[in-house]
């Protein structure tokens, strides 16, 4: 029986297919997942030792790691990221990264993980979950270098332009010194995905004295100051926003979804995720029966973007 | 009887393989990362059922695709009872319409020509096209006849072909109306 040749294999560089299927080397698992998930599953088979090991292993490979993440840092998805410096303990990074399964796990909303922040000096990465109501107070999640595991207040002001005040509400993820791998409760959570509020900290000081990352990705976010932590903690504020948005949806509440899908475009204009906003409001407005306003930004929006993948979804959209 | 692999090392070893393989049959992004923990909770629980019978990735791969299909099930029932009815038409439903930011064009019109192929005829394609195993490793790895492998292949191939042209095809349609009205 003879198989036909592999697109794949296609050098003669005619095939569409190909180039359709290079594609598939996107599927790799983001940084930082594998420890994510490995620290999650530790949490269930209860190998307790287990994850702690490996926690300080994590500790050990982020900062071998994390001249290469820096560039990545920019583009990719961050749930939620700080910084501080490298002296962090392996009980800290250990921490963080069992936070981070806890989201990751929770919310279902892995995308790439943990982000390094700058060539061995600085990189972990600090989460917080549950945080269903308050829309994102950043909540202290990451430890000061050399200081007492005790919430930190000092998030850097001019670093973080939104967001309300550092709201009043018992830090979710204090990171206690223990390394608890995966907090039950944001496990126990995935069946019905709490919005997760990623906290960040950054420590004044800690900053490196060059620009961490590379400037990729800067023309994907909206108002931009500076640096890389800024872009990917403006596209994470709006990916909340739009996840909130697409819940309320999901659960029946177009008003609650048009407001927050209106609340994001005020916020972020021109942000990076404006297309899955309009393709969110086009969906809410359809279902909660103005389908001729439905129609006429599905129209418009395919004949703007006539190649985006939600073009075709939209297509349904619009009246004949 | 070999000495049973410590399972972290075969979790090392093949989380990669398992993360891929997942996202391929179909498991969206936001998705994957408790999937492939689905997955090497089985592998944890029946290790000592291997015994190197086969490759490991073939194993893997087999737990991978009832894991797949079991959340495929589950996003439908899901969907049917949301009543969503407009996006019953939509191709690619399960496109995780929040991590298409950070994706590429490519990927995502690769993932909905994946989406269009039956689950049995997907996974025969990733196999050959993206992972590159040979037609008795497919067949090995599925539990099914080399016959049926090829008929698969044939069938997948041709319709990923088929819709790829439609795509492209319907992306030059909306380029040129775009262009011709107000």
């Amino acid at each position: 029986m003879t198989f036909p040749k592999r697109w794949m294999d296609d050098d003669a560089g005619r095939s569409p297919m190909r180039d359709v299927l290079r594609a598939g080397t996107e599927m790799d698992p983001p940084e930082g997942a594998e420890n994510a998930v490995w620290l999650a599953l530790a949490a269930k088979i209860g190998t307790a030792g287990v994850a702690a090991g490996v926690a300080a292993k994590t500790a050990a490979t982020l900062s071998a790691k994390t001249a290469t993440t820096s560039t990545t840092a920019a583009t990719a998805t961050s749930v939620g990221a700080s910084t501080t410096a490298a002296t962090a303990t392996a009980a800290g990074a250990a921490t963080a990264t069992g936070a981070a399964t806890g989201a990751a796990v929770g919310g279902g909303l892995l995308k790439a993980i943990l982000i390094g922040a700058f060539g061995g000096v600085i990189a972990v990465t600090g989460f917080s979950a549950l945080e269903p109501a308050a829309p994102s107070p950043p909540t202290p999640a990451a430890l000061s270098p050399g200081a007492t595991p005790a919430p930190t207040k000092d998030r850097a002001a001019p670093a973080t332009p939104r967001g309300p005040s550092p709201s009043s509400e018992p830090s979710t993820q204090p990171a206690a010194a223990q390394p608890s791998p995966a907090d039950p409760p944001a496990i126990s959570a995935s069946a019905s995905p709490p919005l997760v509020a990623p906290s960040s900290t950054e420590v004044p000081g800690a900053a490196p004295p060059a620009a961490p990352g590379s400037p990729a990705g800067a023309d994907s976010a909206a108002p931009v100051p500076g640096s890389a932590e800024d872009r990917e903690r403006l596209l994470r504020e709006e990916r909340e926003m739009v996840n909130k948005a697409r819940t309320a949806l999901r659960g029946g509440d177009t008003g609650g979804a048009m407001r927050l899908l209106e609340q994001a475009r005020q916020k972020f204009p021109g942000g990076a995720l404006g297309q899955e906003r309009e393709a969110l409001a086009i969906e809410t407005l359809a279902k909660s029966g103005a389908r001729e306003a439905a129609s006429t930004r599905a129209a418009s929006f395919i004949k703007a973007h006539p190649t985006s993948p939600h073009a075709a979804r939209l297509q349904v959209f619009v009246l004949p | 009887m070999p000495e049973l692999q410590p399972f972290e090392d075969v979790y090392r070893e093949h989380f990669r393989f398992v993360w891929r393989s997942l996202r391929r049959l179909g498991v969206p992004e936001s998705d994957v990362a408790d999937a492939a923990q689905d997955v090497f909770l089985v592998v944890h629980r029946r290790q000592g059922e291997f015994e190197g019978r086969s490759k490991m990735t073939t194993w893997l791969f087999g737990i991978c695709l009832n894991v797949a299909r079991d959340r495929k099930k589950l996003a439908h029932n899901r969907r049917r009872s949301d009543d969503e009815a407009p996006l019953d038409n939509a191709v690619d439903e399960t496109i995780d319409i929040v991590g298409d930011a950070e994706r590429s064009q490519a990927l995502r019109l690769l993932e909905s020509l994946l989406e269009m192929l039956p689950l049995e005829q997907r996974a025969v394609f990733i196999l050959f096209e993206m992972e590159g195993l040979g037609g008795d490793a497919i067949a090995e790895t599925l539990e099914i006849p080399l016959g049926t492998v090829h008929s698969r292949l044939r069938l997948a191939r041709e319709a990923f072909e088929r819709n790829l042209k439609r795509f492209q095809a319907r992306d030059q349609f909306r380029l040129a109306s775009a262009g011709g009205e107000t």
